[in-house]
C-alpha cells in the first residue's frame, strides 16, 4: 500500500525490512462456494424484497376494510404456524449437521442430520401444497384477486426456493455418505437453506397475519 | 482435461500444471469452451452482432422522422407498429445485449483473470453456462420479430399497462418474449456476476492486495455488486408482468385492484443503477487506456476507489428521478432531486481525476487513447446536461422530450460504442496477437465522433422546442411539423448514416488486421498490468509460470527505473 | 447540521407542488406506502452489502493471515 500514496517513489518499499520477502499464496478469506451463494442470495433477498414492495403497495392502496377481499377464504393461520416450527426445525437441524461435520463427528451422524432437514423441509412444502389446493378448491385463485395472485406469487416463490434448496439439501447428503463433501460445498448449501428458512417467518407475517 | 480443466482451483492448476493444448473439436474449443478468453470473445462478438441489429433498427425509424412515410431503402415501409417494435428493440438491444455483454460480461471475461493474474474463472463452467443462457435470450428476442402480432413495441421501459395488455400492445407472444428474453439475459449476467466478483476476490495472484488490483477490474466488480443487488425486484416485478400478460392477474391493472405505477417503482429501482453498471466499466476502461499513454502513474488511486464505491452507494438513493411526473409523492421527489444532484459530484471527481492523470503526462495519441479522450469529453456533456432533468421543476418540462433522448444518448453511447471501442482496440492486439492498423481506426474514430455528435447536438435543440418523443409521424402535429424541426431532425438522421457509414472503417480495419496485422509482441503499449506479461494472445492457463505480483498497477516514469514502466510482476531490483 | 434542517424543510413543503396535475391521489395510504418501500428497497441491499463486508473484514482480522485489506 506504501506504493499507491507515495507519488514518485521508488516502488520496491512494499515488503519493508523484510525483503526479500517469501510471497504470500492465493488469500481466500471464504471460499469461492461460500462466496458465490452469498452473492446469489443478495440477488434472492433483494428478489423477496421487490416482492414485499409490491405486496405493501397493492395492499395499501385497497379500499379500506377490502383486504383481505370479503368474498374470498382466509388464509390457515394455525395450520401453516404449526408448518413454520417444521420448517424452522429443519433450518436448525440443518445447523446441528454442520456442527457434526465440522466436529468431526461420524459422517453417518452428520449425514443423519442432514437427511433429517431435508425431510422435514419436504414436509413443510408437502403441507404447503396441501393447503393451496384446498385454497383453490373454495375459491382463492390467482385471478380471483390480487390478494390471491399475492398470496401464490409470494409463498409459490418461497416454495420454488424451498424445492431447489431441498435438492441441495439432497445433494450434500448423497456427498455426505459417500465421504465426499467438501467442507466448503456445505457451507454454501447451509447459507442457502438458512436463508429459505430465515426468510419464511417475514413472509408468514406479512402475507397470513 | 479438454474442457473441465480449469475447474481446478488456481493454485493446484499452476501447481501441477502441464501442458494440454492438444487437439480440440471446433464445436469443443470455440462454442463449448469453458476458458475466459473464449467467452469473452463469444460476448464481445455476439455483442457486436447485437448492436449492427440495434443500429439497423436506429437506421429504420430515424429514416422514418427524416421523411415520414417514404420508402426507406433495406428497410421498406415502416407501420406505426413496426415503428414502435423498432425503437422498443433498438433501446432493448442496445443496453441489454451490446452496452451489458461488451461491457461487463466480454471486458470481464478478458480482463479479470489475466489482470489478476490467474488462469481461469472461479467458476469455470458456471461461466460458460452464463454465455449460453445469454445467446439463448438473444434468439428469444430475435425472435419475437418473427411470431404472430410482431415484436414487442411498448419501449424499453415496458410500462403497463400498455405492456401488460395484449388487446393494447396488440403484441400477444412479442411482448411475452420480449420479458422472458431480459429475464434470461438477467440470469445470464447473475451467472457472470458471481464469477465475476468471486474471482476478483479468490484468485488473485499471490502478492496483489486490494489495493493493487487494476482499476478496471475493480469498476467490473463494483458494477456487477450493483447488478446483484439491483436486479432482483425488477426480476419480481418482470414474473408479475409475464404473468399478467399470459395467466389475467391484475398486479398491474388498476381496474383488479392492482397498480400501474408499481412497474415503474420496481422497475426504476434496477434501471438506474444499471446505468452505473455499464459507466463503471466504461470508465475503468478509460482509466487504464489513459494511465497508460499518459505514461504517468494514476492521480488519486485511492480517491477513485472511494469515489467509485460512494458512486456505488448513491446510485440507490436516485432512482425515483425517473418518476418525477408519474405522481410520486413530492416529499420524495424533493429528496430524490437532491440526491440525484449529489450523485454527479463523484462522477466529476472522477473525471479530474482523468484530466489530473493527463497533465504533465507524455501523452500518446493512439487509437485507443483517442477513444479514452473522447469518452472524458462527451460522456461530459451527457453528465452536464444530465442536470436539468434530474432537478424535478425543469425536468416536468423537459420530460418525454427529445432532450430526455439526447442526454441519454450522450451518455450512452460514450459508454457503450466509445469506451467499447477504446478496450477493443486496447486490448485486441493481447487478445490476439495482431495489431490494428493506426490510419484507419483514426478514421474510424474521426468518422464516427463526427457522426455520433450529428445525430444528438440537433435533438438537443429540437427537445428544448418541446418536441415530443413516442411519436411516429409529426405530420400529424401541426405545431411540431414546422420546417426548422424538419431540418433538425433531418440533419440528426444524416448524422446516423455518417455514424453507420463510419463503422465501414471498423469493419475493413478488423479485415485488415486479421489478413495481415503485424505481429503484436507480448506488451505492445508498455502497459504495467500482468496482462501485458504473459503471450499474446495468452496460451491455455494465461501464465507460465504464475506470476507474483510486487507493485502497484500503474509504475509508470518511475525516477531511478531504467524503462518508463515496471511491471507489477518485474521483482524489486 | 443545516443540510439536515433543510432537507426536513424541503420535505415537509414539498406536498404543495404536487407535479402532476391529473393523477392526484386520494389515498395517502398507499403514498406512505411508497414512502416507506422506496426506503426499504433502498436501504436492504446497502445493508447486506455492508454487512457482508463487515464480516470479510473481521474474518480478515481472526485469520490473520493477510495484513488488512488496505
Amino acid at each position: 500500500m506504501t506504493t499507491i500514496s507515495s507519488p514518485m517513489m521508488p516502488t520496491d518499499v512494499r515488503g519493508g525490512l523484510h525483503a526479500p520477502r517469501v510471497p504470500p499464496a492465493r488469500r481466500q478469506l471464504v471460499s469461492s462456494a461460500v462466496l458465490g451463494m452469498l452473492i446469489f442470495i443478495a440477488v434472492e433477498l433483494m428478489f423477496f424484497a421487490g416482492l414485499i414492495s409490491a405486496f405493501t403497495i397493492v395492499k395499501s392502496s385497497a379500499v379500506p376494510g377490502a383486504w383481505p377481499p370479503p368474498g374470498q377464504p382466509r388464509l390457515p393461520l394455525e395450520v401453516t404456524g404449526v408448518n413454520s416450527l417444521v420448517l424452522l426445525a429443519s433450518g436448525a437441524l440443518a445447523w446441528f449437521a454442520w456442527r457434526a461435520f465440522r466436529s468431526g463427528a461420524p459422517a453417518p451422524r452428520a449425514a443423519r442430520l442432514q437427511l433429517g432437514a431435508a425431510a422435514l423441509g419436504a414436509a413443510f412444502v408437502v403441507v404447503q401444497s396441501v393447503e393451496w389446493t384446498r385454497l383453490m378448491g373454495e375459491g382463492l385463485t390467482m385471478r380471483a384477486s390480487t390478494y390471491g395472485s399475492f398470496f401464490y406469487m409470494i409463498v409459490g416463490a418461497h416454495a420454488l426456493h424451498a424445492l431447489a434448496a431441498i435438492a441441495a439439501l439432497l445433494w450434500s447428503w448423497r456427498r455426505l455418505t459417500r465421504g465426499r463433501l467438501a467442507s466448503s460445498s456445505f457451507a454454501a448449501v447451509l447459507a442457502l437453506w438458512t436463508f429459505v428458512v430465515a426468510l419464511w417467518p417475514v413472509l408468514y407475517v406479512l402475507v397470513y397475519l | 482435461m479438454t474442457t473441465t480443466t480449469a475447474s481446478h482451483h488456481a493454485d493446484a492448476h499452476a501447481a501441477g500444471h502441464a501442458h494440454d493444448d492438444h487437439e480440440q473439436s471446433f464445436f469443443v474449443k470455440y462454442l463449448w469452451s469453458t476458458d475466459h478468453k473464449v467467452i469473452g470473445f463469444q460476448y464481445m462478438i455476439t455483442g457486436l452482432l447485437m448492436a449492427m441489429i440495434g443500429g439497423y433498427m436506429a437506421y429504420g425509424f430515424r429514416m422514418q422522422l427524416a421523411w415520414p412515410g417514404e420508402w426507406i431503402p433495406g428497410v421498406g415501409f415502416l407501420s406505426s407498429q413496426q415503428y414502435n417494435a423498432y425503437v422498443t428493440t433498438h433501446g432493448t438491444v442496445m443496453i441489454f445485449w451490446f452496452a451489458m455483454p461488451v461491457l461487463i460480461a466480454a471486458f470481464g471475461n478478458w480482463l479479470i483473470p489475466l489482470m489478476i493474474g490467474c488462469d481461469d474463472m472461479a467458476f469455470p463452467r458456471i461461466n460458460r453456462l452464463s454465455y449460453q443462457v445469454f445467446l439463448i435470450s438473444a434468439v428469444v428476442l430475435i425472435g419475437s420479430f418473427f411470431v404472430d402480432g410482431g415484436a414487442f413495441g411498448g419501449a424499453w421501459t415496458a410500462y403497463p399497462p400498455l405492456s401488460a395488455k395484449a388487446t393494447m400492445n396488440l403484441s400477444p407472444l412479442g411482448s411475452t418474449m420480449w420479458v422472458l428474453a431480459v429475464a434470461l439475459e438477467f440470469v445470464a449476467f447473475l451467472l457472470g456476476g458471481i464469477n465475476f466478483i468471486t474471482t476478483a476476490m479468490n484468485a488473485r495472484a499471490p502478492g496483489m492486495k486490494m489495493m493493487d488490483i487494476p482499476i478496471v477490474v475493480w469498476m467490473i466488480v463494483v458494477a456487477s455488486i450493483l447488478f446483484m443487488v439491483s436486479v432482483g425486484p425488477l426480476v419480481a416485478g418482470a414474473a408479475m408482468l409475464v404473468l399478467d400478460q399470459q395467466l389475467g392477474t391484475a398486479f398491474y391493472d388498476p381496474s383488479g385492484g392492482g397498480d400501474p405505477i408499481l412497474w415503474q417503482h420496481l422497475f426504476w429501482f434496477f434501471g438506474h443503477p444499471e446505468v452505473y453498471v455499464v459507466l463503471l466499466p466504461a470508465m475503468g476502461v478509460c482509466a487504464e487506456i489513459i494511465t497508460c499513454n499518459a505514461r504517468k502513474k494514476f492521480f488519486g488511486y485511492k480517491t477513485l476507489l472511494y469515489t467509485v464505491f460512494a458512486t456505488g452507494i448513491i446510485s440507490f438513493f436516485v432512482w425515483a428521478h425517473h418518476q418525477f411526473v408519474a405522481g410520486i409523492d413530492p416529499r420524495m421527489a424533493n429528496v430524490f432531486t437532491i440526491t440525484t444532484l449529489i450523485i454527479s459530484i463523484p462522477i466529476a471527481e472522477m473525471i479530474f481525476l482523468y484530466i489530473a492523470t493527463l497533465a504533465g503526462g507524455q501523452i500518446r495519441l493512439n487509437v485507443p487513447m483517442l477513444w479514452a479522450l473522447s469518452f472524458v469529453a462527451e460522456f461530459l456533456l451527457g453528465g452536464v446536461t444530465g442536470i436539468f432533468l434530474g432537478a424535478s421543476g425543469s425536468d416536468i418540462y423537459f420530460h418525454d422530450t427529445y432532450f430526455v433522448i439526447a442526454h441519454f444518448h450522450y451518455t450512452f453511447v460514450p459508454i457503450a460504442v466509445i469506451a467499447c471501442f477504446a478496450g477493443f482496440t486496447h486490448w485486441i492486439p493481447k487478445m490476439t496477437g495482431k495489431m490494428m492498423n493506426e490510419t484507419l481506426g483514426k478514421l474510424h474514430f474521426w468518422t464516427t465522433i463526427v457522426g455520433f455528435n450529428l445525430v444528438f447536438l440537433p435533438l438537443f435543440i429540437t427537445g428544448m422546442w418541446g418536441d415530443h418523443r413516442r411519436i411516429y409521424n409529426y405530420d400529424h402535429f401541426p405545431d411540431l411539423s414546422t420546417q426548422a424541426l424538419q431540418d433538425l431532425r433531418i440533419a440528426s438522421t444524416v448524422g446516423l448514416l455518417i455514424m453507420i457509414a463510419a463503422q465501414g472503417f471498423f469493419v475493413w480495419n478488423l479485415i485488415w488486421t486479421w489478413k495481415k496485422g503485424p505481429a503484436a509482441g507480448n506488451n505492445p503499449w508498455q502497459g504495467t498490468t500482468l496482462e501485458w506479461s504473459t503471450t499474446s494472445p495468452p496460451g491455455h492457463g494465461n501464465f507460465h509460470p504464475m506470476p507474483t505480483v510486487y507493485r502497484g498497477p500503474y509504475e509508470y516514469s518511475v525516477p531511478g527505473a531504467e524503462a518508463d514502466f515496471l511491471p507489477q510482476s518485474q521483482p524489486p531490483a | 447540521m443545516v443540510v439536515a434542517l433543510a432537507v426536513a424543510l424541503v420535505v415537509v413543503w414539498a406536498p404543495e407542488a404536487l407535479a402532476c396535475s391529473v393523477c392526484f391521489d386520494a389515498n395517502g395510504e398507499r403514498r406512505e406506502a411508497f414512502l416507506a418501500t422506496t426506503i426499504f428497497l433502498t436501504l436492504t441491499p446497502l445493508a447486506f452489502v455492508f454487512a457482508v463486508v463487515w464480516w470479510l473484514r473481521r474474518r480478515a482480522r481472526d485469520l490473520d493471515v493477510i495484513p488488512p485489506a488496505e
